[in-house]
């Protein structure tokens, strides 16, 4: 596996316009067959999966660089294949009211298919990855988080901008100046200890935001 | 520190994106204001999510933290960390200051 090489931006295949879930993903034992310049970004083993409320199995949770992966360890032909714009939301899910284990929440994007499955809801369907150990779920947000924002919408205009080189997000033209989606250059509380301070209405306070005069 | 000098903005990401402060109101300086606090997000189907905004990139990919799902003005759910792709977010506002008890 080249783990050196950065992700490109890949034009979403054929698969993902016509079929949003794969139901049985290529594999290679344990492991997603991969694209070209696809690598997987994290492996959580023992992940059970339920689709709206039917569990669909245990198996192995992939997040590539291109889609998310789910091969059921019970059934070799069986999984979940899905690109990441198909995910509208993630959530980490603790509420024992709304499920009793901990899981990673996915809400699926809502698709006009003639065939529904009776699994799922019929207003929006739900996938839940119930890691065995609960702690990962933390990482593997974390992880689904940062691939998201790796693979914006195809459809989405701000898309053309992209330099299919590097998604350092340069040539975007927006109407904020921000670095690459989620990984780097974008704002976070945690960096920004002046965004929390009270924002003033008044326009000639500054002290919500660090600046430096160019004349000291 | 006068004012006829042009401030340079610094963000504190290490992307280091400035921009010119002249008081014209950018979204740059909405969004500066709403990390860390409270907001909505409504999405294009007209789902709620109320919690405390993370992170926000260019594509409105919004990081949430806190988070309860409104559907229909109801409560539908509660999540920890929440992660939403931009092209369905309609919009993000602060939400009221007071905070109804």
């Amino acid at each position: 596996f080249e783990c050196s090489q950065p992700p490109t931006y890949v034009p979403l295949d054929v698969h993902s316009t016509t079929m949003p879930v794969e139901r049985a993903p290529p594999r290679n034992g344990d492991l997603p067959t991969l694209g070209a310049n696809e690598e997987i970004r994290l492996s959580e083993q023992r992940v059970k999966l339920y689709a709206g409320q039917n569990l669909e199995g245990e198996g192995i949770l992939h997040l590539t660089t291109r889609q998310i992966v789910w091969l059921n360890s019970q059934n070799p032909a069986a999984g979940y294949a899905m690109d990441y714009p198909f995910v509208t939301m993630h959530a980490i899910s603790r509420d024992k009211n709304a499920w009793p284990e901990h899981c990673l929440y996915c809400q699926l994007r809502e698709e006009e298919r003639p065939e529904t499955e009776d699994d799922e809801d019929a207003d929006v369907p739900e996938l839940r990855f119930v890691p065995a150990d609960s702690a990962n779920l933390q990482q593997m947000f974390m992880v689904f988080s940062e691939m998201s924002a790796m693979n914006p919408d195809p459809t989405d205009d701000q898309a053309d901008g992209i330099s299919e080189e590097d998604d350092s997000g340069d040539d975007i033209e927006l109407p904020f100046q921000v670095g690459a989606p989620m990984g780097a250059g974008i704002w976070t509380a945690d960096h920004n200890d002046d965004a929390m301070a009270d924002a003033d209405e008044d326009d000639d306070d500054h002290g919500d935001i660090a600046m430096e005069t160019e004349t000291k | 520190f006068g004012s006829s000098s042009i401030p340079v903005l610094r963000a504190a990401s290490p992307a280091g994106a400035g921009a010119m402060s002249t008081g014209k109101r950018a979204p740059s300086d909405f969004i500066k204001q709403v990390l860390g606090r409270p907001v909505i997000v409504k999405l294009n189907n007209g789902t709620d999510y109320r919690g405390v905004l993370a992170c926000l990139d260019g594509y409105m990919n919004i990081a949430m933290e806190q988070t309860e799902e409104y559907v229909d003005g109801v409560l539908k759910n509660k999540y920890g960390d929440t992660f939403i792709r931009g092209n369905n977010v309609l919009y993000i506002s602060a939400q009221p200051k007071q905070r109804r008890a």
